[in-house]
């Protein structure tokens, strides 16, 4: 579904990534380990094509869009649900009205981004400044952006922060959700069990990916 | 073109919010309840509303657009994932901080052009203000997406100070040279490059007030019998150059 290839990010003399290749099939949940620095935010980030890479290529569905024009880009991120590390949310605005905004950039029904809304507990809060809402609230609300159109491919970074453990579980539930649908590839500090055996790790370390295994077998 | 619509009525919406539009509006208010007091008569109004807009409202333009840039800039990555093309992000910002500024210029100027009455010079003056306007909001929208807040706003302030006083100061230092005198196509060429100075003059040729005496510039003269239409043709040119400017720079960003 979503492929790099010999993928390699500097800046200056300083290399984040060297030489990555990765490939996530359909259906498939991938998640990302590995120490502060290894690279794991950089590597998505060159995915979602928020960073140019130095060298390699990202592959989507057969098309190559290191190098493609802006249209190619726009028409892949039709398709992905990304959520970064931190998600700002101008102050002030409310919650609704962000909803509202999003629906109508992706040109999807409010009704999908409402039900989303509720997904992750916070109906109700439409009316409320988004700065009013906690962390953990805040992070929900990402998510609930992020994945609100039933994306193909969801890309998040450390999507647990800020999350209490029984939304945790939920996040976990709704990556799988999606991954049956499309793929998942997730950034995470904590691979926990609730991740089963289908999700696959990578390790990344060194601006390399190290390891390739099932969540059991890492747990083993 | 919906997400264009899309991002100018949030971008409008987001007004509200806009602290620079608030203290603006409010200075618009005052200001143009003064000017309703005052009742000025239809030829004073014109050289009130040139200066208010070469001063105020150039200043206005470009903090309200470095604003609007900064608001995208600190969403940063979230916001740039979005299927949303830098063309229609810069067009969408451009109409809504545009409309923002056309409310509050009419929100100055609307009451007593009305009771002094509409005129074609005020018209065509409004227009080239309109035009000046907008090359003043997309320079700050340009600053404010590409630079960090601090230095974009130093960045800010200083293309102001240097369009509005700046530039001209120069230009009277260099006409004081020899060599300049020579070429008086280019001294009238870097006079109205400049967006401020391309306003100033077209709008007091408007009003037939030449600041100084066009008849002894035969270079210049075709240029200024159709002043109106070369100062359009300079904010169309200065619109499209930090359009481009922009979207390639914004394809190149890096979060």
């Amino acid at each position: 579904m979503i492929e790099v290839r010999d993928l390699s990010k500097s800046y200056g003399t300083r290399t984040i990534l060297n030489g990555v290749s990765l490939r996530i099939s359909p259906g498939e949940c991938v998640v990302l380990t590995g120490e502060n620095g290894s690279g794991k935010t950089t590597l998505l980030h060159v995915l979602v094509g928020l960073r140019r890479a130095s060298g390699g290529q990202v592959v989507w569905k057969g098309r190559t869009l290191s190098g493609a024009s802006h249209r190619a880009w726009r028409e892949a991120r039709m398709a992905w649900g990304f959520l970064p590390q931190s998600v700002w949310l101008p102050p002030g605005t409310q919650v609704g009205r962000l909803l509202k905004y999003h629906a109508r950039l992706r040109g999807r029904k409010l009704e999908s981004a409402h039900r989303w809304l509720d997904r992750v507990g916070l109906s109700g809060t439409e009316r409320q400044p988004v700065d009013a809402l906690s962390g953990g609230m805040q992070q929900r609300l990402g998510i609930a952006l992020a994945l609100f159109f039933e994306p193909e491919l969801i890309v998040m970074d450390e999507p647990a922060s800020n999350l209490d453990p029984g939304w945790r579980g939920h996040l976990t539930e709704w990556a799988r959700e999606h991954a049956r649908r499309g793929a998942a590839i997730l950034v995470t500090s904590q691979l926990h069990e609730s991740w089963g055996s289908d999700v696959r790790q990578c390790h990344c370390a060194g601006g390399q990916i190290v390891e390739n295994a099932s969540a059991r077998e890492v747990a083993r | 073109m919906n997400r264009v619509l899309t991002v100018s009525m949030w971008d409008l919406a987001q007004g509200l919010q806009n602290r620079f539009l608030q203290i603006f509006a409010l200075a618009c208010v005052m200001g143009g309840s003064a000017l309703l007091a005052a009742s000025p008569e239809q030829h004073t109004l014109p050289l009130v509303l040139i200066q208010a807009i070469l001063f105020f409202g150039s200043l206005s333009g470009c903090l309200v657009g470095w604003s609007s840039g900064q608001q995208v800039r600190a969403q940063g990555a979230f916001f740039f994932a979005q299927p949303l093309g830098a063309g229609e992000l810069l067009l969408g910002k451009l109409l809504g901080t545009g409309g923002w500024c056309l409310l509050l210029l009419l929100l100055f100027i609307g009451p007593a052009m009305l009771r002094a009455g509409l005129t074609q010079t005020l018209l065509g003056l409004l227009g080239l203000s309109v035009g000046f306007l907008l090359v003043c909001v997309l320079a700050g929208l340009l600053l404010g997406l590409l630079l960090p807040p601090v230095s974009g706003l130093l960045a800010v302030l200083l293309a102001w100070a240097v369009s509005v006083a700046g530039w001209e100061l120069g230009l009277l230092v260099l006409g004081k040279t020899a060599w300049i005198e020579q070429m008086p196509a280019l001294f009238v060429g870097l006079l109205l490059i400049n967006p401020a100075g391309a306003y100033r003059v077209a709008a007091l040729i408007g009003l037939d007030s030449i600041p100084f005496d066009a008849t002894e510039l035969e270079t210049g003269r075709l240029v200024f019998q159709h002043i109106k239409l070369f100062a359009t043709a300079i904010f169309a040119a200065w619109l499209a150059v930090l359009f481009i400017t922009a979207r390639w720079r914004l394809g190149r960003q890096q979060f």
